[in-house]
This record gives structure tokens, C-alpha cells and sequence, in this order.
């Protein structure tokens, strides 16, 4: 296994492994951040809506029609 | 001094290719430790898959 770094130059492996690594950290964190599950940045919107729920529920009236 | 790197693409010879796998593994160990820790955080926070 070691004998992979006679073949590949470590310092040109690792600049290729970090900017791969970095590349695919990237591509997942924005994949996760576009989907409704998994967004943790708008979990704040999410908690507007529920306290306008709530609001509106003791006011009795309420705007969702 | 003969060049005993002879044979090598890389120009290393096969101690220090010895020495950089050894430090190579230990890295790449601690890395998935690391994310081993981060996808059970995550995972508490909220399952993926089939779990959900």
C-alpha cells in the first residue's frame, strides 16, 4: 500500500485530495442546504410561521383563509 | 552515492514513502473520525434516508 507514494509525488496527491475533498464538501453542503429537510439557515422562517400560527390561534382569527 | 531512489516515479525511495504512508494513514484516520462524529450529530439532528 505504502508503495503507491513511489508512483504518485505525495505533495502533488495531497493538493489533489484536498481540492477534491474541498470540492465535494462544497457540492453536499449546498445540495443539503437546498432542500426543505435539511436547510438549517431558514429554520428561523420556519419559526415565524409557527408563532404566527400560534398567535392567531389564541386571537381567533386567522389569515391562512 | 548510488541513487537509490531508482525505480521510484515519484523520486521518493522507499523509506521516506514508508514514512509519508505512516503519517498519511494517521491523518486520514483522525479525518474520519471527525466525520464519523459529525454524520451522528447530524444524524440526531435529523435522520436521513430510510429512517424518516
Amino acid at each position: 500500500m505504502w508503495r503507491v507514494w513511489l508512483l504518485f509525488d505525495p505533495r502533488r496527491a495531497l493538493v489533489a485530495l484536498f481540492a477534491f475533498l474541498a470540492v465535494l464538501a462544497l457540492l453536499i453542503h449546498f445540495i443539503l442546504l437546498s432542500t426543505e429537510r435539511f436547510n438549517w439557515m431558514h429554520s428561523a422562517s420556519l419559526v415565524d410561521t409557527t408563532e404566527q400560527v400560534a398567535v392567531q390561534a389564541q386571537t381567533g382569527k386567522s389569515t391562512l383563509g | 552515492m548510488v541513487d537509490e531512489t531508482k525505480g521510484s516515479l515519484s523520486g521518493l525511495n522507499e523509506e521516506e514513502a514508508m514514512e509519508f504512508h505512516g503519517v498519511f494513514m494517521t491523518s486520514m484516520m483522525g479525518f474520519l473520525a471527525v466525520a464519523a462524529v459529525a454524520h451522528v450529530l447530524a444524524w440526531m439532528w435529523r435522520p436521513w434516508g430510510v429512517a424518516w
